[in-house]
């Protein structure tokens, strides 16, 4: 059992302040991650509830009891670190005993808990050599068994992955879910890569400036971001943005038009918007259909094409530009005129302060977690 | 020739000429060591001449060279250990946990340096006079590790900077403490540093004459004082005096030639990676 909870926290640098008050509960087991933009906060937060930062005010607890004082070892976590951290003095088997070296557990203790862990992470064949003999994702691997042989209750990620090529690091993100699943433990995982966010999470954490921006499940933030920052931080190709003016507002949604002068009617609830509003229309480039006609059309500028999607990015007469998922097999070619399809069900309404409308209908899949069925521990 | 060759041919030439220069000294002093009082003298210095120990045996006659070579080891190696035990706290905490003004302490302990040391030695003498150090080992040990201390603590100071801080917070996680952190993380991992940081405050105190010379007579005299004590009120033998000196930087040219790819390792850390 591990639950991590955030009251009020704060951090502040002399004038400067980093950690403007952050409230997040994280539950026992749960794989939390933290992701935003690079100064965000995300590390010096993960490095607070570490131990490795002070906490200037609010509380940290961990499973109820306050640690904002309480030494990094004695908080029972373990962290890996992005640079792996790895002592370069020492064999692999002295690095992942360290912690039972230093807790003056007997030799045939740490061997054995060493060789467990090995055993968990493939190492075996590794535990004599040092780290400059190993390859980067066996430094990585040789890291986390550092953090797994101490048995915590909560083990933190600081951007471990970020130091792989694109493969290992496919390879190294199935790893750790299965790890998580193995270990039933609770994770917080820092990263700036939004993709490691969304295939890892049961709770994304977005982080700009210092505060909290959403909170929620991967799909939760996918289909109902909380504002316009989420929304584009949040997929890949990120969503596009169209100004529109509502039009008029019933049950059934707001109508709003754009600029083309097409209308749709968005199903959102009545908000705090109202009629001759301008306000923001987001539509996710895998949302948009290529038709005969559409609401919008505008003329393909870089097509790129990966095989089994197309993405088109396409001038509109206002000069913005959107990008368009596309089938892999859509033949449309650089200066081609194409007219957008928009499917009202699938947009996003944001109003004039950038936040969203909420929507009518909630996202069945919104509350989805990555492992609805957990083994017991 | 290629530029590259040409380059790398002056570059070679102007650094055996440095070399040279540096060298030819110590050169000429075991030359002299060799000669009579009279070809030591001679205009124009003799370059060819019949070798001789003459000057070796008398000054052995004179003086008991292991004494003064033992208070210089133990002075020496004493100062050095004390000096790095004091400093690798302080280097570790103004490394790792700096402070506003840590940069501007570091440069007021070097520029401690800058003082001539003669403008001390009133206040000194009288302190060694009133507590009973002078001519004592520990006396001189206490003063050259306080003269050192500063190019000791600045230097670790550089080397542990370059230890990534992730493996001491990698530590702190695993339940280091300070001590067990500096001791089996930061001190393995610099220790091409400490140790060429440790050889060049034996070199220093091995090679430093003023305080050994103002504080000591007979019963803790280093090496340099054995030198000086070649410069009689009669006048310098300068053949004599090259044989003592010869054996007195001996050992530690010996202890140096040995570790001087540490030495050089070590003075380049930075340089390099």
């Amino acid at each position: 059992m591990a639950t991590v909870t955030l009251k009020g926290i704060r951090k502040d640098y002399g004038a400067v302040q980093v950690i403007k008050g952050v409230d997040l509960s994280i539950d026992d087991r749960e794989f939390c991650v933290f992701v935003g933009p690079s100064g965000c906060g995300k590390s010096t937060l993960l490095r607070m509830i570490a131990g490795l930062e002070e906490i200037s005010s609010g509380d940290l607890m961990i499973d109820g009891q306050r640690v904002n004082d309480v030494p990094p070892s004695e908080r029972g976590l373990a962290m890996v670190f992005q640079s792996y951290a790895l002592y370069p003095h020492m064999s692999v088997a002295d690095n992942m005993g360290f912690s039972l070296r230093l807790a003056g557990a007997s030799k045939e203790e740490r061997r054995a808990k060493v060789a467990e862990a090995a055993r968990i992470l493939h190492l075996d064949a590794l535990l004599e050599r040092k780290p400059k003999e190993l390859s980067g994702g066996q430094r990585q691997r040789v890291a986390i068994g550092r953090a797994i042989v101490r048995k915590p209750k909560v083990f933190l990620f600081d951007e471990p992955l970020s130091n792989l090529d694109a493969a290992l690091r496919v390879q190294m993100r199935i790893e750790l879910a299965r790890l998580h699943d193995e270990l039933a433990a609770t994770m917080i995982y820092v990263t700036h890569d939004q993709v490691e966010a969304m295939t890892m999470a049961d709770k994304i954490v977005v982080l700009q400036g210092g505060i909290i921006e959403q909170a929620g499940t991967p799909l939760e933030l996918y289909h109902h971001p909380r504002n316009l920052f989420v929304a584009g931080f949040i997929g890949s190709p990120k969503m596009n943005f169209l100004p529109a003016k509502v039009v008029s507002i019933d049950e059934a949604g707001t109508n709003v038009q754009l600029a083309s002068g097409a209308t749709l009617v968005v199903p959102v609830r009545a908000g705090r918007h109202k009629v001759g509003d301008s306000v923001t229309l987001g539509v996710r480039p895998e949302h948009m259909r290529l038709g005969a006609e559409g609401e919008i059309s505008g003329e393909v500028k870089v097509v790129e094409r990966l095989g089994g999607e197309t993405y088109l990015y396409t001038q509109l007469p206002d000069g913005a530009m959107l990008i368009v998922q596309a089938d892999g097999e859509v033949p449309t070619g650089v200066h081609e005129r194409i007219a957008i399809k928009l499917d009202p069900a699938t947009c996003h309404l944001f109003d004039a302060e950038g936040l969203a409308v909420e929507r009518i209908q909630r996202h069945p899949l919104a509350n989805l977690r990555r492992l609805p069925t957990r083994k017991a521990s | 020739m290629h530029p590259k060759t040409r380059d790398k041919l002056i570059y070679t030439l102007v650094g055996w000429l440095a070399a040279g220069v540096i060298f030819f000294p110590i050169f000429w002093m075991v030359l002299t060591s060799f000669k009579t009082e009279v070809e030591a003298i001679a205009t124009p210095p003799k370059l060819f001449f019949t070798p001789t120990l003459e000057n070796y045996v008398t000054v052995r006659e004179r003086a008991d060279y292991v004494h003064f070579a033992l208070n210089s080891i133990i002075i020496s190696v004493g100062a050095t250990f004390l000096a790095t035990l004091i400093a690798v706290p302080a280097a570790y905490a103004m490394a790792f946990f700096p402070g506003k003004r840590t940069k501007d302490l570091l440069l007021w302990m070097l520029s401690t340096k800058m003082m001539p040391a003669v403008g001390v030695l009133i206040p000194i003498y009288l302190l060694f006079r009133d507590t009973g150090a002078i001519d004592t080992r520990w006396g001189l040990i206490v003063v050259y590790t306080l003269m050192n201390l500063p190019i000791v603590v600045w230097m670790l100071y550089t080397f542990f900077k370059e230890v990534p801080k992730d493996i001491l917070e990698a530590g702190r996680m695993d339940g280091a403490k300070p001590k067990q952190e500096v001791w089996m993380l930061l001190m393995p991992l610099s220790l091409p540093g400490i140790a060429s940081t440790a050889l060049l405050s034996i070199i220093l105190c091995w090679n430093e004459a003023f305080w050994s010379l103002n504080l000591t007579t007979s019963q803790a005299a280093p090496l340099t004082t054995f030198i000086a004590s070649f410069s009689a009120p009669e006048g310098l033998f300068w053949a004599k005096l090259s044989a003592a000196s010869t054996i007195a930087i001996a050992p530690i040219l010996v202890f140096g030639w040995m570790s001087q790819r540490q030495l050089v390792r070590g003075l380049t850390f930075g340089a390099v990676k």
